[in-house]
């Protein structure tokens, strides 16, 4: 799953360590978050929405094609 | 990301004389149990080695638990932030649980600890094991407790690809071994096994998943 967290996380200023902080987890979690390495779980997906003041999907890209269900 | 501070680069060459004295220690007993003309299985030896290789690493931790700013400076990569109380605290179970999983695969062993204490009889050193196993249990339990999510897929992913890695060798093995065509094994050889596969995919998983 794509996301921009880097970008967004960038355009504040804020190291990892800040973000991880900000969310409860250690830095090594966001760099795999913004890396694709780790798919966050849908609670702090939330998290990390409402820290950056965004919409899931506004930060989140699952790439859903519609063979995966998806209605776009 | 790893991020090379001075801190950093003052803990990778303290890890580095770290582990060459309890390398050290961890070898020279196996050499001179090899010069005495003992016979030192291949368990042993490989038990020995993990525990000099769980020793220094948890030495390293539990050293750098004691200086919260290049904790601070390895777990964040940044040389100004401190590490907080509660990773100070986290840092010193982990030291303590590689500690103990050193002295657990040590002591069967050389229950003597490199002739430190008497011997002791069989039945005190199992009592021992019991109880530092049940210590290290309850640490690594609160270690899971306090782990976020991204630290707890990687032991999930940890278990099951050591679950894998482990159940297909001992089936062929006790097959071989039912068939006459391979030698047996001891619940020991197939503990200190399972130990070296476990932390192999430990490595590998860590690795992987860029949390190293």
């Amino acid at each position: 799953m794509e996301n921009r967290l880097r970008v967004l996380r960038a355009e504040r200023g804020w190291s990892q360590a800040d973000l991880g902080e900000q969310i409860g987890v250690s830095r090594q979690a966001v760099n795999a978050i913004e890396t694709g390495k780790h798919d966050p779980s849908l609670l702090l997906a939330f998290r990390i929405a409402q820290v950056f003041g965004a919409r899931l999907e506004d930060i989140f890209d699952p790439k859903l094609s519609s063979s995966d269900g998806a209605t776009s | 990301m790893t991020t090379k501070t001075p801190s950093t680069l003052v803990f990778t060459i303290l890890s580095v004389i770290v582990g060459a004295v309890i390398g050290f220690f961890g070898f020279s007993y196996l050499f001179d149990a090899w010069e005495s003309g003992g016979t030192v299985s291949s368990s042993d030896t490989l038990a020995v080695v993990l525990a000099v290789l769980l020793a220094g690493q948890g030495v390293m931790v539990l050293g750098l638990s004691f200086a919260r700013r290049s904790l601070g400076a390895v777990i964040s990569g940044e040389e100004q932030r401190s590490a907080t109380p509660a990773q100070v605290a986290r840092y010193r179970m982990q030291g303590a649980v590689l500690l103990l999983a050193a002295l657990l695969l040590f002591m069967p062993v050389d229950p003597t600890l490199l002739g430190l204490i008497p011997a002791p009889p069989g039945n005190t050193v199992m009592f021992a094991i019991v109880a530092l196993l049940a210590l290290q249990s309850l640490l690594n339990l609160r270690l899971w407790l306090g782990s976020d999510e991204f630290d707890r897929q990687m032991i999930a992913n940890t278990s099951a690809v050591s679950f894998w890695a482990t159940q297909v060798p001992i089936f062929l093995w006790g097959a071989g071994e039912r068939m006459g065509v391979l030698p047996g094994l001891t619940t020991w050889d197939i503990a200190v096994a399972i130990m070296v596969i476990y932390l192999m995919a430990s490595s590998y998983i860590t690795m992987r998943h860029g949390a190293g």
